[in-house]
């Protein structure tokens, strides 16, 4: 009996070598077809393209929401851009480490990295890294999040937007955030200005436990982005920051059309490289990503998040609006 | 009921598959080595490999992240019973005593008994999430500010039981820790905290970097000050990787109690198996029969840390399955796994999922019996490191340690706050201070701050707020039971053996 | 049990660094100091706390010097060159990379810790491949790389 044990035993340790082993060697599997792919499908820029693996700067934590899709991007564009693309998780100083890293970066176009928007805003505002939006050159936009307004599915005192002003305007009400002048931070704040209401907020430090307050009751309402309420049905949203109707919530109201704050809002991802690269560079990663992001096995697989291209130009400008939003904060928009 | 019973034994039969057979064995093995490398996170392992998961099936891929979580929990007891060096927070407080029995040629008993309360914390873990999901999930909900701020302080009160010599000594090293853990940015207003100009410490110290430094760097320093011995442990080294059916009895009651509490804290938010760890080992020592035993390598300590916390496992997995709320960073992963694949986590994945959620939850089940598996042979050379000369220990630990904390934010920066905090932890040793207790108080500083800070924000400055709910008012007793416990087992017991002498000394010892 | 000098040192730091963080915490503004200070004032009470029990110990059981307990058996070179070693190789790592400096460091400890060769080599290579392998291969971590590998 007990020889069988062993015999079994010892079939469990190989099956777990072989499984380790096995999992490294996976990853080149994968890539040999992309590497053939390119000669097929070339990207556009002729002028210069990577002659090695292309580091990508994720400033935030491995399996964070920015990381994951990041990596399924990465996982598709290897296909275009022809080399292997290495997700690097630089977190740390509230992105500050990450962005620091990257504009440090050898402008080569070997490295390349996400910033998100107004995050990134934030940490020049608050000085917690020595770079600005020049030591940047944009590339393309991958994702943009919408912001909302949320109140719990079963919470009968908030039927709609108006509602709740008329509610907060009468009551003192507590709103949730995911940090203090983080990006649903200076959404809550927004709305509460546009519709002339004082509210409490009770920073979270990040989007879980904001959502978590708000369903637990301590938070009346809340903002956060469309995706951190995907599938979800014990919220509600009540209004979207948004100039028009979301797509896939028509039913949701845009704050605009509802008389309060008319701006859009929210965050956004985009694929920056430190400033000095050449146009070539950004030629190429900008044709690459474009058609990473229209490959149907991508939209397929980032069918759960919002992606959004948008060319290098205009992620430039946007880069641009948020940081002048960001700064236009500090006077008068965060009351005492 | 019969229909879920039937969706369990079916569960079992997918999850007995070939492919998924190899995930577990694989993500088991793989979560050790990641778990038993300083620096590498459950959550870093569960992170970095879940892109892997995206191609594979929904269950599968679960499975691989449910085995490498299990697994590295478990595998950060290794590093840390045989060169104290915790793998993960989770494992810090059962390097206290398993170092000891390390040091008494016993790393093979000890390494076996980590080895068997993981597995049957884990495995006890599976019952509350099989059959008490959605009922326990609600506690996650019943914890608000106020309740994280009575979380904190019910955790910092176990200071007092783990401080062995001195317990003001013990406190002064927690309010060290508290100190400490202000540093960055304010979790309430968002200003620049004690930072020194650095923006590496926005978010704080890092944690399992002082904890490298405290618990690792210092032991380094520890093994260097001493006349090196040259394979002194190897006469009394045995690598029996079994315990007898005694040790197995006695430490049956801690595993009970350490299921219970782990699975407890994996359910609320914001707590974690680095919590679970310590409380399990506080209460195998209060409830101990042989007290004496702590501190110079108690089997029972070693068992109370390691079924705490991977009886967190299964507990943290059901507010994030049934509410969508991750309680700590290790299912939040998980979560954004589950959300890749096209489920959300709800209601939804006990009645249209169903069939890939008891696959899953048979998996996590069958993956424990690997764990016991590949642990206890492993283990088995794993524990010849325990022979090896300190000269050839020193230079390979501190090279673990720099790579360690290095690798957490690819910074050298945290390498610099790791050899600052083996400095001090290396000085906080020499002198009876707790490096186990700053470790603590660098975990909970932040949520009972924050949580104070928010339920007074919520209730405009009234400090009434903290008492209003009953769980408020259970962690409160808890609290004062934990302050008094250790004081009042040790007159308990006195009385019991009515020894004038023993009475007196006990007392000496508390007091200094 | 007697009162130990050397406590004396643990007090002193203590007060010490109670008094930085509270210079430090003046710059800060009046909401984000409080609780800074809170967990100042408790450390400097325990401390407070623990110079009573030491005077206490002291009349009662008198004084010992600590010292030679607490150092027993501490050999000063051999700890300096270690705590030397860890910091040069913290520059070796940033500015040679991480695979030269760790050869190096290593190889320097064996042999002033008179490691016999066999198991020099052994350590070495086994610990820089489980490295290169756990960390780099699988994991994807970039490690410091300086003028040499």
């Amino acid at each position: 009996m007990k020889k069988y044990l062993a015999l079994v035993l010892a079939l469990c340790m190989v099956l777990a070598l072989c499984a380790c082993g096995a999992k490294p060697a996976e990853a080149p599997a994968a890539e040999a077809p992309a590497a053939e792919a390119p000669a097929a499908e070339a990207p556009a820029a002729e002028g210069w393209a990577p002659d090695g693996p292309v580091t990508m700067i994720v400033a935030y934590k491995a399996g964070n929401g920015t990381d994951v899709t990041a990596r399924i991007l990465a996982q598709y564009a290897e296909k275009y851009v022809g080399q292997t693309i290495v997700i690097e998780n630089v977190d740390g100083g509230s992105g500050s480490i990450g962005w620091s890293q990257l504009a440090a970066a050898e402008p080569d176009g070997m490295t390349i990295g996400f910033m998100n928007l107004p995050n990134f805003n934030s940490s020049i505002v608050k000085e917690l890294g020595t770079y600005t939006t020049d030591d940047f050159a944009a590339i393309c936009n991958h994702v943009t999040e919408t912001s909302l307004v949320l109140v719990r599915a079963d919470d009968d005192r908030f039927a709609d937007i108006d509602a709740l002003v008329a509610y907060a305007k009468e009551n003192n009400t507590v709103a949730s955030t995911n940090g203090a002048q983080a990006s649903n931070h200076i959404g809550a704040q927004a709305f509460a200005n546009s519709a002339g209401f004082k509210y409490t907020d009770i920073p979270q430090g990040n989007t879980a436990d904001e959502l978590t307050s708000l369903l637990g009751g301590e938070a009346d309402w809340c903002v956060a982005k469309v995706a951190d309420i995907a599938g979800r049905t014990d919220v509600r949203a009540l209004a979207a920051f948004s100039t028009e109707r979301l797509p896939e919530m028509p039913d949701v109201p845009t704050l605009g059309e509802k008389g309060y704050y008319d701006q859009w809002l929210g965050s956004s991802r985009c694929i920056v490289a430190p400033a000095g690269v050449s146009a070539d560079v950004i030629a190429f990663y900008e044709a690459a990503f474009k058609a990473t992001m229209e490959d149907p096995d991508y939209q397929a697989a980032a069918s759960e998040f919002a992606t959004d291209y948008k060319d290098a130009a205009a992620t430039a400008a946007l880069i641009e609006q948020q940081q002048a939003f960001t700064e236009g904060l500090a006077e008068g928009f965060w009351y005492e | 009921m019969l229909d879920t019973l039937q969706l369990m034994g079916q569960g079992f039969i997918s999850a007995l598959s070939f492919v998924n057979i190899l995930a577990m064995a694989g993500g088991v093995a793989l979560g050790i080595i990641i778990g038993c490398l300083p620096g590498l996170s459950a959550a870093m392992g569960v992170a970095l490999m879940l892109p892997l998961t995206f191609s594979m099936p929904a269950d599968t891929g679960l499975i691989v992240l449910g085995a490498i979580y299990c697994g590295a929990i478990f595998g950060g007891s290794i590093s840390a019973i045989l060169i104290h060096t915790p793998g993960t927070p989770a494992s810090a407080a059962t390097a206290i005593e398993g170092y000891q029995m390390t040091l008494q040629g016993k790393a093979g008993k000890a390494l076996a008994t980590a080895c068997w309360s993981s597995f049957w914390g884990g495995l006890l873990s599976c019952i509350s999430l099989y059959f008490f999901a959605p009922l326990l999930a609600q506690l996650a909900l019943k914890f608000m500010s106020a309740e994280k701020f009575w979380l904190g302080i019910f955790g910092l009160t176990i200071i007092a039981g783990v401080s062995s010599k001195s317990i003001v000594k013990g406190l002064m090293s927690g309010a060290m820790g508290l100190v400490i853990s202000t540093i960055g940015l304010d979790p309430i207003d968002g200003t620049k905290r004690f930072m020194f100009g650095q923006a590496f410490l926005a978010e704080g110290i890092n944690t399992t970097c002082a904890l490298i430094g405290l618990f690792s760097m210092s032991q380094v320093f520890i093994l260097a000050e001493k006349e090196i011995k040259k394979r002194a442990k190897a006469a009394k080294f045995s690598d029996k990787i079994t315990l007898t059916r005694e040790e197995r009895r006695k430490i049956r009651p801690t595993i009970i109690r350490s299921w219970i509490m782990g699975n407890i804290i994996g359910i609320l938010p914001g707590a974690g198996a680095s919590i679970a760890c310590f409380l399990g080992y506080n209460s195998a020592k209060q409830f101990s029969k042989t007290k004496e035993e702590f501190g110079h390598g108690a089997i029972e300590g070693v068992a109370g840390s390691e079924a705490a916390n991977n009886a967190v496992t299964g507990g943290s997995l059901i507010p994030m399955l049934t509410l969508g709320i991750p309680g700590e960073s290790v299912t939040a992963v998980l979560m954004g796994g589950l959300i890749i694949q096209g489920l959300a986590p709800g209601p939804e994945l006990f009645t249209k999922h169903a069939a890939m959620t008891y696959t899953f939850f048979a998996g996590f089940v069958l993956v424990q019996f690997f764990m016991l598996a590949i642990g206890t042979l492993g283990c088995r050379g794993f524990a010849q490191i325990s022979r090896l000369s300190d000269a050839i220990l020193i230079p390979c630990v501190t090279v673990l340690c720099v790579i360690g904390s290095y690798a957490i934010h690819r910074n050298m920066s945290d390498v610099v706050v790791m050899i600052i905090f083996g400095v001090l932890g290396y000085l906080m040793r020499k002198f009876d201070l707790n490096t186990a207790a700053v470790v603590l108080a660098l975990i909970l500083g932040p949520i009972s701050e924050k949580g104070l800070r928010g339920a007074l924000r919520v209730s405009g400055g009234d400090i009434g707020c903290l008492f209003h709910s009953p769980v408020s008012w259970v962690l409160i007793i808890l609290s004062i039971v934990g302050i008094f416990s250790p004081f009042l087992m040790d007159k308990f017991e006195r009385k019991v053996a009515g020894d004038e002498n023993v009475d007196a000394a006990v007392q000496d010892e508390t007091l200094s | 049990m007697k009162m130990k000098k050397t406590d004396i040192g643990v007090v002193v730091f203590m007060y010490a660094f109670c008094a930085f963080f509270y210079a430090y915490s003046s710059k800060l503004s009046a909401g984000s100091k409080t609780y800074p200070l809170f967990t100042i004032t408790l450390l400097f009470g325990l401390t407070t706390l623990y110079l009573f029990q030491m005077i206490l110990a002291a009349r009662k059981y008198g004084v010992e010097s600590g010292v030679d307990t607490v150092f027993a058996g501490f050999k000063a070179l051999q700890f300096t060159l270690s705590l030397v070693l860890t910091i040069v190789y913290f520059f070796l790592v940033k500015y040679l990379g991480f695979f030269s400096a760790t050869t190096i460091f290593m190889i320097a400890s064996f042999i002033y810790l008179k490691v016999p060769v066999l198991h020099s080599v052994i350590a070495l290579v086994a610990m820089n491949l489980l490295i290169y392998l756990a960390f780099v291969q699988f994991l994807g971590v970039r490690l410091p790389a300086g003028i040499l590998f």
